[in-house]
């Protein structure tokens, strides 16, 4: 998996997903890019933490959606119009409104998220333009020392309570706090000393090219961009419609060519495997 | 737990997919009477049915290939007030032909009876518009259609536009019209022209067979009229066809998940 | 031997950004090819002397530097380290904070792309690396799913990836268990004899007494002898035994316990005690329970089934890195803040007089020396009378006065009646203090006999 015909992908997706406020599209995209998670997520990995912030993000759409606009035909709750903001019918549209919101909300952190949860952390690096691949070595390396320092954490706060420290008081917290930054900043130190040791400094510098371009790299670099930019090309010329329920429900316009430039984004998961 | 979960989240768009395009809206109405004629190159079909049934028939002709539904509207000198609307969401009708007689500045009383807009594109069946009528644009030989929707019981359509712009025959002198086209040179939004009259449901006067030769003045959406009411039950093609592969694309991908999750967990 | 020496340094001064004394000052060094052994205590200028073959002193650190010195023909204050990078190879103590790349394969070519190899050229000297360290079979896997000996030697691979005819090591052993120590120490010995030059520093020099060896000795930034080299050996402690057996108090007991740190266990079905005046040691690889068993027993770790009892009172924990937890002002306020729930009592002060810090009571401890701050620490966190006192690698990269420290500190406890329990993998401490020692691995625990001083 070439962290840059993966970096491709997500782009596209985030484009499809935003491009239209189409919640058919929205949903196709959100499909496609569960698809890719599930099929390609790290061993570790697991989706349970972000399905239910999205679940909550959602719900937060269509309730301020909801509360906040009071047009729509179908009303099935009136609030006092003495509240401000608030006050009026609270109509069936607002909610169809803000759940095609909170789809999109979805479609587009779900095409985002493979870059954190498929590949290695340090691999995105990889994905950076040439240009950049000594940023990319240094953030690479800040990003190892992540892991180290969350379990030296553990190990001080560990530490620190057998001697009695307890996270009461906001004056207690340096106990924990001053340890933890001293070890972070040490151990940043002793790093970049091991990579000067190594080399690393100004001055011309090669890659190592491990991550090769295969098949099903180039397949996916190309088809899922192309996908997106004929998607934004359909939307500008009108064939791709938005998608408003106001003032009263109607079936989301949906083209054949539209949906056939979402499904398009299922690729990775079909040419991919882990 | 969590996979659970997830069919089922899963499977509810499609169970909306699935029904809204089953609950199609095509149907029609007996042929209606004529209106008459409008000399203009463009011209869509205006229905406008009250609450109380009476049906006001207009062919709007305008001099630019497209127009607003809005612009075509105004321009069949009906009386027509509007409430206009921020954010891209365009203008709200809120009254037509004095209908009803009073109205808040926020165009629609909430739970009360409003204007509904549909569309026929080039002879298809009526379709709601998802857009305002100044969003939607319409071109020579649609028909737009507005109803006066108490909001209770059934939603259908108003009558049939067949009939409303009948097929122009040409007057004996080779000059089309020229008092029909008295407003000066359009500019970019269509100037539409109309001649009025209304009429109550009654059995049409037949309409002429075109030619050949009068053809080339009208677009060959006019042949619909020839061919009298539509054949019911044909929905616009294209979106019945992009919504089934909607579903059959999203109940694709739902199978395949299962199956990538199915591997994966055997990993 | 060459004429030329692979290293020399001649009059050779250094003192740190912000010191008050010379680091550094050496008169005259030759380094040959064949293994060196640096000595030399915490602050002893060791460390300062083995970042002069690179090129990190100064480059690196600053400060100012004096007189000259030569690797491999290049002069070190006048060559940037990217130069120098290419003919010395440095490994330093901490495995983890050596690695670059996630994977193990770029991670060794991390050296070759600073230094702008053609790429195809890249993956031969890869291999080869890997080959000399014994380690190809790792080569698709990711860092952080090796052990620590294992990512020492990818340090070692990443640093002879760049084939320098010089090796220098900063305490390459301290934080390895036995298997881990082993395996680096046959691949230094392999490198030495053929033909490179490898300076080591390094505490645990009874695994590198082995080998053919030259020794130099650093105090006070000076190289003070070249003697021969000698096994330093933690003799037994003579104390007065407080009453074992059946007489003292059960301090401690898991009944049936399996634990882990996450839901599957990896300890099952332990029964064990500890008594009250007792001495227990915890030995086994890494990744095989010690730590788990050892947290199950301090409360840190609840455990997945079974029962653990304690003793009601205060448990004193030492966790791996013990200096990280000092940052009040003063060495008596850490300690004092340590004691503050229990009765008044001379005893804090008794425990810093006996650790030799009674003149740095007063000082921050960010200011002292390592040595000092390891006690300093010790001092910290053992301090009052807990009832049960659990220690993690109590003895990891301390030097010997450290260690006796240690020492001192534990046998104290010991005879106020603290239970007491210490992980570890250095066999002298074990010799040393422990009454009881048991081997934990493979999901058990098995009591072992005495094992006497080898």
């Amino acid at each position: 998996m070439n962290p840059r015909a993966l970096a491709a992908w997500s782009i596209s997706g985030i484009t499809i997903s935003l491009a239209s406020g189409n919640p058919v599209y929205r949903v196709l995209v959100l499909l496609c890019a569960l698809n890719v998670l599930v099929a390609l997520r790290r061993p570790d990995v697991s989706l349970r933490g972000m399905g239910i912030a999205l679940v909550v993000a959602a719900l937060i759409a269509i309730t301020v959606t909801t509360l906040a606009s009071h047009t729509g035909a179908h009303a099935f709750l009136a609030l006092p119009s003495g509240i401000p903001v608030l006050g009026g019918p609270l109509t069936i549209e607002a909610v169809l409104f803000g759940a095609s919101t909170g789809v999109g909300i979805a479609a587009a952190v779900l095409a985002a998220a493979p870059l954190s949860l498929v590949l290695m952390p340090n691999s995105l690096v990889d994905a950076l333009p040439s240009g950049l691949a000594r940023t990319g070595a240094a953030i690479g390396t800040a990003l190892n020392l992540i892991p180290g320092i969350a379990r030296s954490a553990t190990e001080i706060r560990d530490a620190q309570r057998m001697r009695g420290w307890r996270p009461r008081r906001v004056r207690e917290w340096p106990d924990l706090a001053v340890p933890v930054v001293l070890t972070a900043l040490e151990g940043s130190i002793t790093l970049a000393e091991a990579m000067e040791a190594r080399g690393y400094g100004a001055g011309p510098r090669t890659h190592y090219a491990d991550v090769v371009w295969g098949r099903a790299d180039v397949a996916v670099c190309v088809v899922a961009p192309a996908a997106a930019i004929a998607f934004v090309a359909l939307r500008v010329a009108g064939v791709i419609g938005d998608w408003y329920p106001f003032p009263d429900v109607s079936l989301p316009p949906v083209s054949v060519a539209g949906v056939a430039c979402c499904l398009a984004l299922a690729i990775p998961a079909l040419v991919w495997r882990r | 737990m969590i996979r659970r979960l997830m069919r089922v989240a899963l499977a509810l768009p499609l169970l909306a997919v699935g029904a809204g395009a089953a609950s199609s809206v095509t149907r029609d109405g007996p042929a209606a009477p004529l209106c008459v004629q409008a000399a203009s190159s463009h011209r869509v079909g205006l229905v406008v049915e009250h609450a109380d049934g009476q049906v006001v028939r207009r062919c709007v002709g305008f001099d630019t290939p497209t127009a607003t539904a809005l612009s075509a509207l105004q321009g069949s000198g009906l009386e027509v007030g509007i409430s206009s609307y921020g954010g891209g969401l365009g203008a709200a009708i809120c009254q037509i032909d004095n209908e009803p007689a009073t109205y808040p500045p926020s165009c629609f009383t909430g739970a009360g009876s409003y204007w509904v807009l549909f569309v026929s594109h080039a002879g298809g069946a009526w379709v709601t518009s998802a857009l305002g009528a100044s969003s939607v644009t319409v071109a020579n030989g649609d028909d737009i259609g507005f109803r006066f929707d108490p909001q209770t019981g059934a939603d259908p359509p108003p009558p049939s536009p067949a009939g409303t712009c009948p097929v122009l025959t040409p007057p004996p002198a080779a000059t089309p019209t020229p008092a029909v086209r008295a407003s000066p040179r359009p500019n970019a939004t269509s100037t539409p022209s109309a001649v009025t009259s209304t009429s109550r449901p009654a059995t049409p006067p037949p309409t002429s067979r075109p030619t050949a030769g009068v053809l080339g003045l009208v677009t060959p959406g006019a042949t619909r009229a020839s061919a009298g009411s539509l054949s019911p039950g044909s929905a616009r093609p294209g979106v019945n066809l992009g919504i089934l592969l909607a579903a059959i694309g999203a109940g694709a991908l739902v199978g395949l998940l299962g199956t990538q999750a199915l591997r994966r967990r055997r990993q | 031997m060459n004429a030329m020496p692979v290293a020399s340094l001649t009059g050779f001064r250094y003192r740190y950004p912000f010191g008050t004394e010379d680091a550094l000052d050496v008169a005259d060094l030759r380094i040959d090819e064949g293994l060196t052994v640096v000595r030399g205590g915490s602050g002893s200028g060791k460390s300062s002397l083995l970042r002069v073959f690179n090129g990190l002193v100064p480059h690196f650190h600053g400060g100012t530097v004096g007189g000259r010195a030569v690797v491999r023909g290049h002069d070190v204050i006048t060559t940037a380290t990217r130069v120098l990078a290419g003919e010395v190879g440095f490994v330093f103590q901490d495995p983890e904070l050596q690695s670059v790349y996630p994977t193990v394969e770029r991670d060794v070519a991390f050296g070759l792309e600073n230094i702008a190899m053609p790429p195809p050229a890249m993956g031969a000297r890869v291999g080869e690396a890997l080959e000399r360290t014994g380690i190809a079979h790792l080569r698709g896997r990711a860092v952080a799913s090796l052990s620590g000996g294992e990512r020492q030697r990818l340090a070692l691979a990443g640093v002879l990836a760049m084939r320098p005819r010089v090796l220098v090591l900063d305490e390459p052993l301290s934080q390895l268990d036995e298997e881990g120590a082993r395996s680096v120490v046959a691949i230094l010995g392999a490198l030495a004899t053929n033909g490179t030059a490898v300076v080591v520093a390094e505490h645990r020099l009874d695994q590198l007494g082995l080998l053919d060896a030259r020794t130099l000795t650093v105090k006070g930034g000076r190289i003070v002898d070249a003697a021969a080299l000698q096994l330093s050996r933690v003799a037994r402690m003579a104390s007065p035994s407080v009453a074992r057996g059946a007489q003292s108090t059960i301090a401690w007991r898991l009944s049936g316990v399996s634990s882990g740190p996450t839901r599957t266990p990896i300890l099952e079905g332990i029964d064990l005690e500890g008594r009250a005046g007792e001495i227990v040691a915890l030995v086994g690889p890494n990744g095989g329970g010690k730590t788990t068993l050892l947290r199950t027993i301090a409360g840190l770790l609840a455990p997945l089934s079974g029962q653990v009892l304690r003793e009601p009172g205060r448990v004193a924990f030492l966790p791996q890195n013990p200096m990280a937890l000092l940052h009040r002002a003063t060495v008596s306020a850490e300690v004092a803040w340590t004691v503050r729930g229990d009765p008044p009592s001379g005893d804090a002060a008794m425990l810093i007089a006996e650790l030799g810090l009674t003149h740095l009571a007063a000082r921050d401890p960010r200011d002292l020396s390592t040595g000092e701050r390891q006690r300093a620490a010790i001092a910290a966190v053992l301090a009052g009378e807990p009832t049960i006192a659990v220690l993690d690698e109590p003895t990891r990269g301390m030097d010997d006065a450290a260690r006796d420290a240690l020492c001192r500190a534990v046998l104290r406890m010991r005879a106020a009646g603290t239970s007491i329990v210490i992980a570890t993998h250095d066999k002298n401490l074990v010799a040393a203090l422990a009454d009881r020692t048991i081997a934990v691995g493979a999901g058990a625990a098995l009591a072992l006999a005495p094992v006497a001083v080898a």
